[in-house]
């Protein structure tokens, strides 16, 4: 695809996307080949360790009544197995994956919001080491990966907890960034010609994957912040002597947890759904029923929380909706286990390494979703709760359905990082000691579960008669260590001494294997064009008796001026959501280190939380948020280069994007649903621990005015519409929107100023009685909204003071942005008032 | 917004690919509208989704909270979902039909959706229906 080109010129586009050398280049890089290769190293770094947790605790359990280690250290051992696994490790890994190969798959020269990604990647770094700090403090956390209160409340838990819920608040910070960062690029930054029905499918799962990572994130990122002001402010959310309730944080916790385990499959399902086609040399049979089955999956995982609460006493009417939800979400994964079988019938697959671990993926997942399918049955599930069975069926689900595909991607695509190939000896020894070594560790878990050893406990009687089971587990688990060994051995000898691997050494059908191995760093010189489904098999030009298509004429252009251009910017093409066609060229960010500034600004006042200096709290959040300004901040005279750079004129498309052209306002879509489902969470909140409280608001506690409360929140409503304005008047005149601005960005510091008087002359503590706690909180995250505002229509002011004719489209798109983000405020606001003021009267 | 770029004076200015009226059919050529789109690809899964949830929160709520008619407004949600997947699965077909010959890219595109949305929408409407049954199995006494 990258065809020859002026020496020159290729020299001076090859050094614009180069980061600068050194320590410089490592901090400010924004790349998301390195990005990626980074989370995906972190990440395997973080699966040994807990890897080596899982050996730990095996040894443990290999004979009954050991005492290898005691109760607390296996609590603290599984807990943070757990946690690594699925926080560190998993959805990283697979985060990392997304950001190399997708824009190679879609075409394009690197992700839609470059510096986001180097921000979700520190922050995650960031993230799991703070977590990883509490074995330094001798305190690590015990309560499981779920964290179930009362157990991870202050009345138990130690300072351990807190490193748990700090450093997953910033791991769910990154994977949010990472969420967005994979949706806008896969709606936005397709190939021309990339419609949705020729889109890969590994980008149809990511882009499903994506979108439930942040509906998901952001209930998990609401339910630990609540967490932490239990723990740290004496808040009652989950206290039930002061109105709280613990099966608040089972709802919370599993609505994102289940979502969870699909956001890990479907990406993996992507995975096989490549490897497969690629194998079969032939295209993926049944694509839009697979697309359907994606699509369900994606939904129907938000719909199955309550089956981990199951043995919680919730109403049987209840129940059974999520039961058949349950029993439903397995009709579209067999919808894909089908379309794979149907792709591999009747080919003759090669029986490469990857291939072997897609084989080990169907035996595996299918076993563990045959007992997903009998957990999904109440009264089974009743009978096996809390008992080894379950270990067994979610580590078939997890390392089968994901661990495999992950271990296949990591041998299919190695190769194009490294240009080097592995050993195939080598390959298929790990292949077949994790296979083998998996299925004995985890195989006979499902009898001790029948035989009632329940899980959680650091030993077992022996009259139990279970210890034979257990031993062919240790020794299982040992091989399966062995494997991973062979694995890293196999990776780090093939990049010293491997064959070359060539470009396409699977001869795949996607884009990726028709770049160099390794990649150039911004993958494509010129934006390829794409004609059908597998690009480098299909058909490369019309076919004979097929109408000459418009659009691929203009696509040709516009991939034709991109060709080694821009030489002074960071640029690549922009297409529809829906139809693939070109729609403008997307600047690109440069090298910055604010990324890793912002980042460790917000991890110094999660710190601060942490060890309850509050002054290190306010101070950390300046500077994430005076970094993220900076990054964010448009350059004027970098918006006269590229108005000036003549790009326009030979792609025929707009370089300065506004609408729904660019990346950002989707990007902003995106923020629109983290927000909506994040406010949804304290709502439900509110009206949860209104349903199990005796009296609502507690007899004794003053009511709130709700005069004042109509008064203090109406100004936002009132900005709202001066932001709408002002983004209409710059239609009209340059400087039109200033006074309107003015008159918003007043009225958001009016808001401001009323809504801290509220606060903190609220009637009641917050930490009396949940009722308070609750109050506290809605009112303060819309608080915490309107500061934004008022930051963003602040910035739009000054900006809109002076402009010149290049940085008008920018500054619409920064209004539209602007509005959005007050109408989102406002909104909340005004669901806010009807919740605390109104519904009380009401109901 | 996006009519919004497309009567923007600046889009216009652009030396642009597809001049002004030519934007707007890059954007709108499509047999259906855009909205007609999302709800033929997202109307099933939005339905299933608010009954699952309007009818567990019915359930919690009503049953804790001591309401009588918890059985009828679930029947009566569950009424209106089933109506609301079924309606975007028939769009969903006449998306379909709408897209006509596929001749060219962009129909062809529409065409996908169109069958997407069919088959996504009725497995919903199915998924609806079989949850709704349990309903009836508590309403016996």
């Amino acid at each position: 695809m990258n065809a020859a080109t002026d020496p020159a010129q290729l020299a001076a586009f090859d050094a614009r996307w180069r980061s600068p050398r050194g320590w410089l280049g490592f901090f400010t890089e924004v790349n998301n080949q390195q990005l990626g290769i980074r989370f995906m190293v972190t990440s395997l770094i973080f699966f040994a360790l807990g890897g080596a947790m899982a050996l730990l605790m095996r040894i443990q359990l290999a004979v009954p009544e050991n005492d290898f280690m005691g109760p607390q250290a296996y609590n603290e051992l599984f807990t943070m197995h757990g946690s690594t696994m699925m926080f560190l490790f998993a959805v990283p890994f697979l985060e990392g994956l997304a950001l190399y190969v997708l824009p190679l798959m879609i075409g394009s020269r690197d992700v839609a919001f470059p510096r986001l990604t180097a921000f979700s990647y520190w922050t995650y770094l960031f993230g799991g080491l703070i977590f990883f700090c509490s074995f330094l403090t001798g305190t690590p956390p015990d309560a499981g990966w779920f964290a179930y209160t009362p157990l991870s409340g202050p009345g138990y838990a130690g300072l351990g907890m807190d490193f748990w819920v700090m450093g997953l608040a910033l791991v769910e910070i990154a994977g949010l960034a990472a969420g967005v960062e994979i949706v806008v690029t896969i709606l936005k930054l397709r190939a021309p010609g990339m419609s949705l029905r020729r889109m890969p499918m590994f980008a149809w799962t990511l882009l499903v994957s994506g979108a439930m990572m942040i509906f998901a994130f952001s209930v998990l990122l609401v339910a630990t912040l609540l967490l932490e002001f239990d723990r740290a402010a004496g808040f009652a959310f989950f206290d039930p002597v002061r109105g709280g309730s613990s099966l608040l944080w089972q709802h919370l916790f599993w609505f994102f947890g289940h979502p969870e385990v699909y956001i890990m499959f479907l990406p993996a399902t992507g995975i096989v759904s490549t490897l497969v086609t690629t194998a079969a040399r032939r295209p993926l049979a049944a694509y839009p029923l697979v697309a359907m089955a994606v699509v369900v999956t994606g939904f129907v995982s938000f719909g199955l929380w309550m089956h981990h609460m199951y043995a919680t006493g919730l109403p049987e009417l209840g129940l059974s909706f999520f039961a058949a939800a349950s029993l439903m979400i397995g009709v579209a994964s067999g919808i894909q286990i089908f379309a794979w079988i149907a792709t591999l019938w009747g080919s003759r697959p090669r029986l490469t390494v990857p291939f072997l671990y897609v084989l080990g993926f169907f035996f595996n997942f299918v076993l563990g979703g045959f007992t997903g399918v009998m957990v999904a049955v109440v009264p089974f599930d009743w009978q096996v709760h809390d008992t080894f069975f379950i270990v067994a069926h979610f580590h078939y689900v997890i390392i089968g359905g994901v661990v495999f595909p992950v271990f296949a991607a990591l041998h299919y695509w190695l190769p194009k990082v490294t240009g080097r190939l592995q050993n195939e000896r080598l390959g298929r020894w790990g292949f077949w000691l994790n296979f083998v070594g998996f299925n004995l560790t985890f195989f006979p878990m499902h009898l001790m579960g029948f035989l009632g050893l329940a899980r959680r406990v650091y030993t077992y009687p022996e009259e139990l008669q279970i210890g034979g089971y257990n031993l062919v587990s240790t020794i299982g688990s040992f091989i399966m260590a062995a494997g991973f060994v062979v694995i890293v051995i196999d990776l780090l000898r093939s990049v010293r001494r491997g064959p070359a691997a060539g470009d396409n050494p699977w001869d795949a059908g996607t884009l990726d294997g028709s770049m160099s191995s390794p990649p150039p760093i911004y993958s494509f010189l010129r934006p390829p064009v794409v004609r059908s489904r597998e690009p480098l098999w299909g058909p490369v030009k019309h076919q004979p008796g097929e109408p000459a298509l418009e659009e691929e004429a203009l696509s040709e252009r516009a991939s034709a001026a991109l060709h080694a251009a821009p030489a002074e910017w960071r640029a690549t093409l922009a297409t529809d959501a829906i139809t693939g066609r070109p729609s403008g060229v997307q600047v690109l960010a440069e090298p910055s280190l604010s990324p890793l500034l912002a980042a460790l600004g917000l991890s110094l006042a999660f710190v601060g939380v942490l060890l309850k200096s509050y002054l290190l709290l306010p101070l950390g959040l300046v500077l994430a948020v005076s970094f993220m300004a900076r990054w964010l901040y448009p350059s004027s005279d970098y918006n006269r280069m590229v108005h000036e750079s003549g790009l326009a004129k030979r792609s025929g498309l707009p370089v300065l994007l506004e609408g729904a052209r660019s990346c950002s306002w989707w990007g902003m879509l995106c923020f629109v649903g983290i927000a909506g489902s994040a406010f949804s969470a304290l709502y439900f909140c509110y009206f949860y621990l209104w349903l199990f409280a005796e009296a609502w608001p507690p007899p004794d506690t003053a009511p709130l005015d709700p005069l004042r409360g109509a008064l203090t929140h109406a100004p936002l409503l009132l900005a709202a519409v001066a932001a709408w304005l002002a983004k209409r008047r710059l239609r009209e005149a340059p400087r039109g929107p200033v006074t309107l601005l003015g008159v918003a960005c007043a009225l958001t510091v009016l808001h401001l100023g009323l809504a801290t008087a509220e606060l903190v002359a609220l009637p009641f503590s917050p930490r009396d009685h949940s009722y308070g706690s609750a109050v506290f909180v809605l009112l303060a995250a819309v608080l915490a909204f309107s500061f934004v505002a008022a930051l963003l229509l602040g910035c739009a002011l000054v900006r809109s003071r002076r402009v010149e004719p290049w940085d008008r489209v920018p500054l619409r798109l920064q209004l539209q942005h602007t509005s959005m983000f007050a109408w989102i405020t406002a909104a909340s606001a005004a669901a806010s008032y009807a919740i605390l003021h109104l519904a009380p009267r009401l109901l | 917004m996006v009519t919004d770029s497309i009567r923007s004076e600046e889009a216009c200015r652009v030396p642009c690919l597809y001049p002004c009226s030519s934007v707007k059919s890059v954007v709108n050529n499509l047999p259906v509208s855009r909205w007609t789109l999302r709800f033929c690809l997202l109307g099933g899964g939005v339905a299933w989704l608010v009954h699952l949830v309007g009818a567990w929160a019915i359930a919690e709520f009503g049953i804790l909270g001591g309401f009588s008619s918890v059985h009828t407004l679930i029947l009566v949600l569950s009424a209106a979902m089933l109506l609301a997947a079924g309606a975007a699965t028939l769009v969903s077909a006449h998306v379909r039909r709408a897209a006509g010959a596929e001749t060219h890219e962009d129909t062809r595109t529409v065409a996908f959706c169109g069958r997407l949305g069919v088959v996504t929408n009725a497995v919903f409407t199915v998924i609806i229906a079989a949850q709704t049954v349990p309903v009836f199995y508590f309403l016996d006494p």
